[in-house]
């Protein structure tokens, strides 16, 4: 091979000796090593250096040039690999550059060759990459594709791109002023992560070399281009590396460029691509954060303050993803008390209680994400996968309107089919037999059984009626301690404080969709607030849904609403079977007002009966 | 034919199974021939011999096993024996005692006796006993010996008188003439007109040499061999043999004895091993042991090879060049044989007093001279056969005028003034960078005759695992002629004086030199790529390795006036030196407190204790270090070496934590140095890890129960995780027999 190669190693003598293996199959003409060297005072670090040298020096077999930068003493990540490059590029025009933990395929080397000839005169093409982490999708119509993340794990570029690099970023202030990050990045949960990395590495508080290369590319306008194949692993991770301690969750498995190597039509960046990398944690599972994010984690940092960054999400999602980390549940609960939206805390929930086995749950989860953030790929996917099996229409009711309702609402509601059956019985009895009243529903989340009653109206009623929907749309309030299911408190369950949470726009959107909105009240608010105002106002009640979930909910629903009942309405209760506080609730009022009702259950928690 | 020839063989060691079983095979085979051979064995005349060098203590029981195998041993052939005490006569010991008694101690390597110059013959095996050159001869031990074998020599003598003329022999067989009985033998055979065969192991596997009228020692056989086979082009085949001999020599096959060393130095880590820069320019010197020169006047030269050295040395202070010194292992002793005490005491001098561009390998370090032969620009060999080996392998090299091989080499060095020896390392040099093909070609005749011509391989006995005799052949009719050629070729020698060696026939004469010289094209072309090839990997080698800093903590002890300069002479480059200095009266754990504390903050990896009244080797820290490096695992902790050991002023006279002193136990270590019941004393033993040195030195003190921390520091020591390397790399000036300053 005729493209020079630069090989940088440190102190890791068994991954530059499999990763110099493949550079010799390779049998670049030119190779050129940089060594950093020892810190003084680190313990065997002499012997660790020493024996990384003696990996490649004796062993350099076939015919070729060799120059080395073989440091005395240690000058750290920074200014080693990057005055190393500097180094490289001193000698050469264009090469390839492989750290001692990156293990390239031999197609790497083909690859990185072609395409610097291919786009040796291409100025805006900075950087070829043998990364790739698309968990196996394809992208664009070639072997390669356009993008903005500078994957360092094996690596070339030109003497002409190299140029542009300034380890003191000095151009940064001007970049972030003039919106840089914004160009380049649609989302903001991108743009803070590299604002804030970016930042940290102008200011010096990160010892890299490759933040300030990254940042070149976009100071610069540069694509750099990453294969359809992941063409280096990274073999690196584990307690010998600098910046990748933790182990390997990161770096795909190797797979070498099948076939020839095919030109897309057209070399862009391709933003949604990016963002799916950045989603999918690759950017910030790349080695500067991790460590410390996981540190952070582990040390109790008020997680639920550090879940609030999008750094502190791509490592929850780690950690999730490893296995059902309780701590980092939690702390996503916790975020979720806020009742103020978060990218990826539902999703991230899912992935928990996906682990955990709880795929109702999960899909729920994935649903609320779903329902503030509808572009989140990933949770739409999950979603998909959790529901490729859904419930078949053989187990609904024999009922053809509801069969054709049941369809439209389920992506908007929690409620099961049975619950949901019941439901819509009760309103389109309600409104045939003309019973005097509004229905009200209470705990509306995504609108679903919001939606359908309100057909149920709309198709039914033979007077004019009104579906009162009450929900606080930011979540539910915090549980008592009367809130248990099976002696589990209401969050330890993970449906606590802010689940079970809907913007009034997803009410308001699948009523839409059925043409019903105009029959449609919301009331906003938790419901110890809005019900005492708004129960005037509300009415005679022909149908009372109550969805209060926790004890206070169902005790101020039964309070407030209950003698609004007309006779013969009906009342249904979504958690008498689940939530002890609601079953609580309930009894206590009726033993307070000396009332017996025929309760009916529907399924495991719903149960309803008739005034 | 003479028919019914008596033929004497001289066999009094009758342990020396592997030489005496030429006597009885050759005496075997001379009786089918019909000759009349007898032997004349030993039963313990002597009060010390060669035989009973190791022997201590046991000297009578070994005697005692000695003279029962000669006699069971000849007894197995049915050969008629005579034994010495049966031709002594009463008055044979007192008289020669008396005799001895007239002889000045001073005098006794040249005491005569009447004519015979029996000093000249017993001198040699008392070098050889001690292991000593002729400074030795006056040391109280060596002469009480020295005249033991002045009396024993004429007692033999006498007795050998009355042998030859109780049974008249027409020729005499004699082991090695060297061994004072052999020399009196043989010296006798000559005065009385007697010819004698000698021989001795020879220089290849299985074999032996066998001279006519000449001690073992002599160059003249080998220079009568050379000259006779020196007009005769090899064939490839004898190039290859030749080429294949030096080959396994390099790794110590071959040879017919064990290799002196079993390590291998890498070739392409000589020169940073050396710590010489790759593009400067090497004259190699090697060595040999004294006394192997002292106990023979073929060897005899006008200047000894420290005097050479001395100047070379000297001379080396002006020029560029390096000069490599390299001291045969053996010096140091080996197995039981004791060191050269008395030559390393001067080794140890000139090492403190040669300037930078000249490196002492003393005879513990571990470097191969034939790993340097490839790293070298010129060679000095006095005597070694390092000289010819050296020069096979393209390198121009001088030796002593007497050197066995001096034929063949470049220069031999007769003049040794400075001026002289100016001239001679510059001619080398010279020679060396226009060295051609066609230079091999006395080397390779002359090696070819002395490992092709010269020695005798037999086809009925040999030698198995260098020590022990193998009679190969089943029954006597395997010894008739035209059985084994060369034992008929030693048979056709005493009984009508055919040659020894074999002479070049009129077609090997006329041989063509084509294919010796395309072999020898091709071995000078390989050869010069090797050495290429070993420089410019040497030279990667070096440019990739580290230097890890090694931190010498010196300890100075306040109220002791300061030892003027330091006596560290290291190779190794990076050194950061700190001063330890406790009070004088600061008891033991206050002064490894005093080390702990000057520990603080170093940051260097390894770690080096040392005063002023110890002279490390100079390659101690270098190669210790590099062990260390290499340890990529982080098994060691230290290495651990052993000392020379001398009196202020003198010569040193012991050797501690060695191969022959290991002193394994505190007790056994204190007897031979009072002064390490101070415990750090033991330090200056060691190169340590830096954390590896705290960790000892806390365990030292953090004993409460009274258990001296010098037990516990050498018990630390002795760990496996600091590697005994049992080699002396230290000379310990022990000031007053008990303490370390």
């Amino acid at each position: 091979m005729n493209t020079p190669v630069l090989f940088l190693v440190f102190r890791r003598p068994e991954l530059t000796r499999r990763v110099f293996d493949a550079i010799k199959q390779a049998r670049p003409a030119k190779l050129f090593v940089a060594a950093d060297g020892p810190r003084s005072g680190t313990s065997g670090e002499y012997e660790q250096c020493q024996a990384t040298r003696d990996a490649i020096c004796g062993q350099i077999d076939w015919e070729c040039q060799v120059q080395t930068l073989l440091r005395d003493k240690n000058l750290g990540c920074k200014l080693a690999v990057s005055s190393a490059i500097d180094w490289f590029f001193e000698h050469v025009e264009e090469g390839i550059i492989l750290e001692d933990d990156c293990l390239p395929d031999l197609s790497f080397f083909g690859f990185c060759e072609a395409l610097l000839d291919k786009y040796r005169d291409a100025p805006e093409v900075m950087h070829i990459s043998g990364d790739n982490f698309q968990a196996g999708r394809s992208r664009g119509d070639g072997s390669y594709y356009g993008s903005s993340y500078a994957h360092i794990w094996g690596w070339a570029t030109w003497r002409r791109a190299w140029k542009h690099y300034d380890v003191g970023m000095k151009c940064f202030p001007e970049f972030k002023r003039s919106g840089g990050l914004e160009r380049i990045f649609d989302t903001e949960a991108e743009r803070a992560y590299w604002l804030k990395n970016l930042e940290r590495t102008y200011r010096g508080d990160v010892n890299t070399w490759d933040f300030q290369w990254t940042f070149s590319l976009w100071a610069h306008n540069g694509i750099a281009i990453l294969p359809n194949a992941n063409l280096v692993e990274n073999i690196g991770f584990g307690a010998g590396g600098t910046h990748t301690v933790a182990a390997n969750k990161w770096s795909p498995p190797l797979r070498a460029s099948a076939g020839p190597l095919i030109h897309p039509s057209l070399l862009v960046r391709d933003r949604q691509t990016d963002e799916f990398t950045f989603s999918s944690g690759a950017i910030s599972g790349e080695r500067k954060v991790t460590h410390s994010l996981w540190k952070r984690l582990a040390s109790r940092l008020k997680p639920e303050r550090f879940l609030e960054t999008s750094a502190g999400l791509a490592a929850a999602r780690i950690l999730l993803k490893r296995n059902a980390n309780t701590r980092v549940f939690h702390a996503l609960n916790r975020s979720k008390s806020r009742h103020t939206a978060k990218r990826n805390v539902d999703y991230l929930r899912a992935l928990y209680f996906q682990r955990r086995g709880e795929l109702s749950s999960a899909v729920e989860s994935l649903k609320e994400e779903l329902r503030y953030f509808p572009d989140h790929v990933e949770a739409a996917a999950l979603l998909t996968k959790l529901q490729q099996s859904p419930q078949s229409v053989g187990e609904l009711p024999d009922d053809p309107e509801f069969r054709e309702l049941y369809p439209l609402v389920q992506p908007y509601t929690m409620l099961s089919a049975s619950r949901l059956w019941n439901l819509f019985r009760l309103a389109r009895n309600a409104c045939q037999q003309d019973l005097e009243g509004n229905i009200v529903e209470c705990g509306v989340a995504a609108g679903g059984s919001s939606a359908l009653l309100a057909t149920a109206i709309a198709r039914h009623s033979r007077r004019p009626r009104r579906l009162f929907a009450c929900d606080s749309f930011s979540g539910m309030p915090a549980p008592t301690a009367a809130d248990a299911h099976k002696g589990l408190s209401a969050e330890a369950t993970g449906w606590g404080a802010g689940t079970c949470a809907a913007p009034e726009a997803s009410l308001l959107e699948v009523c839409r969709r059925l043409g019903v909105a105009d029959f449609v009240e919301p009331v906003a608010g938790f419901f110890g607030e809005t019900l005492p105002l708004n129960r005037d106002r509300i009415g005679s009640i022909a149908l009372l849904h109550m969805d209060g979930d926790w004890y206070e909910s169902t005790r101020d629903i039964l309070v407030n609403l209950f003698d609004s009942v007309t006779a013969g309405g009906c009342v249904q209760i979504d958690d008498y079977g689940h939530w002890d506080g609601c079953r609580k609730a309930v009894s206590e009022f009726t033993e307070s007002r000396g009332l017996t009702f025929n309760i009916q259950p529907i399924d495991y928690t719903g149960v309803w009966f008739e005034k | 034919m003479t028919a019914g020839k008596r033929i004497l063989f001289f066999a009094p060691f009758g342990g020396f199974k592997v030489h005496h079983q030429f006597d009885a095979v050759v005496a075997s085979a001379l009786r089918l021939r019909g000759c009349e051979p007898f032997v004349v064995l030993c039963d313990g005349i002597y009060a010390h011999c060669d035989v009973l060098v190791q022997s201590g203590p046991k000297a009578a029981q070994d005697c005692a096993g000695c003279a029962g195998k000669g006699k069971t041993f000849f007894g197995s052939f049915d050969l008629p024996t005579l034994q010495l005490r049966a031709f002594i006569e009463p008055n044979d010991f007192p008289s020669a005692e008396r005799w001895a008694d007239q002889v000045p101690p001073a005098d006794y390597a040249e005491a005569r006796h009447e004519d015979l110059e029996i000093g000249r013959w017993a001198t040699s095996s008392v070098f050889s006993y001690f292991r000593i050159s002729v400074d030795g001869l006056t040391r109280p031990d060596v002469r009480k010996v020295h005249r033991q074998f002045l009396i024993n020599s004429l007692v033999t003598y006498r007795a050998l008188s009355r042998i030859v003329e109780k049974v008249k022999p027409g020729h005499f067989c004699v082991f090695n003439a060297r061994m004072a009985p052999y020399r009196v033998a043989f010296e006798f055979a000559k005065k009385a007109g007697i010819p004698v065969v000698t021989h001795e192991r020879g220089g290849v596997d299985d074999s032996f040499s066998v001279y006519d009228d000449e001690n073992c020692l002599s160059s003249r056989p080998m220079f009568r061999c050379a000259d006779l086979w020196k007009p005769v082009p090899l064939t490839r085949e004898e190039c290859s043999h030749t080429a294949d001999y030096l080959a396994s020599r390099e790794t110590g096959k071959g040879i017919n004895y064990p290799s002196f060393y079993s390590y291998n130095t890498e070739l392409t880590r000589v020169r940073r091993s050396l710590r010489i820069p790759e593009s400067a320019r090497i004259l190699l010197v090697v060595t040999s042991s004294e006394f192997e020169q002292a106990y023979s006047e073929h060897y005899q030269s006008n200047a000894s090879q420290m005097e050479v050295l001395d100047r070379l040395i000297e001379l080396f202070k002006g020029r560029e060049e390096y000069l490599v010194i390299r001291h045969h292992p053996y010096i140091a002793g080996m197995h039981r044989s004791p060191p050269d005490y008395s030559f390393l005491s001067r080794a140890y001098r000139q090492a403190e007093t040669a300037p930078p561009n000249v490196r002492i390998v003393m005879p513990s370090e571990r470097m191969s001279s034939y790993a340097l032969f490839w790293n070298v620009d010129a060679c000095v060999a006095f005597f070694s056969t390092a000289g010819i080996e050296a020069a096979a392998r393209g390198i121009a090299t001088a030796s002593f005028p007497k050197a066995h091989y001096h034929q063949v080499m470049t220069r031999t060095i007769s003049d040794t003034t400075l001026e002289a020896l100016d001239q001679l390392v510059s001619e080398l040099f010279q020679r060396t960078h226009t060295w051609k093909a066609d230079d091999l070609r006395p080397i390779y005749r002359f090696l070819h005759a002395f490992i092709a011509k010269l020695p005798r391989r037999f086809k009925s006995f040999g030698i198995d695992k260098h020590f022990l005799p193998q009679i190969r052949f089943k029954d006597s009719s395997d010894l008739l002629p035209g059985m084994d050629l060369e034992l008929d070729r030693i048979c056709d020698h005493i009984q009508r004086g055919a040659p020894l060696v074999p002479v070049p026939t009129q077609e090997e004469l006329g041989r063509d030199a084509s294919e010796e010289s395309q072999f020898l094209h091709d071995q000078w072309e390989e050869s010069r790529r090797k050495r290429s090839e070993v420089r410019r990997q040497g030279e990667r080698f070096t440019h990739w390795r580290l230097t890890p800093p090694v931190a010498v903590l010196r300890m100075r002890f306040t109220d002791l006036p300061p030892s003027a300069g330091t006596r560290l002479r290291p190779r190794h480059t990076e050194v950061v030196e700190r001063l330890c200095a406790p009070t004088r009266s600061a008891d033991d754990r206050e002064t490894l407190r005093a080390v702990l504390a000057a520990l603080e903050g170093v940051r260097a990896p390894y770690v080096l204790v040392t005063y002023d009244s110890i002279l490390h080797d100079e390659s101690f820290l270098s190669s210790a270090s590099d062990e260390l490096l290499d340890d990529s695992a982080l098994k060691l902790r230290g290495l651990f070496f052993g000392g020379w050991i001398a009196p202020v002023g003198g010569l040193i006279d012991r050797q501690i934590f060695t191969q022959q002193a290991p002193a394994e136990k505190y007790e056994e270590a204190l007897a031979i140095l009072p002064a390490i019941r101070q415990p750090h004393a033991l330090l200056p033993f060691c190169l340590f890890r830096s954390e590896a040195l705290k960790l000892s030195l806390e365990k030292a003190l953090s004993d409460s129960g009274g258990k001296a921390a010098a037990r516990i520091l050498f018990a630390a020591l002795h760990q496996p995780d600091f590697r005994k390397t049992l080699l002396p790399m230290l000379l310990i000036t022990d000031a007053r027999g008990s303490e370390v300053h």
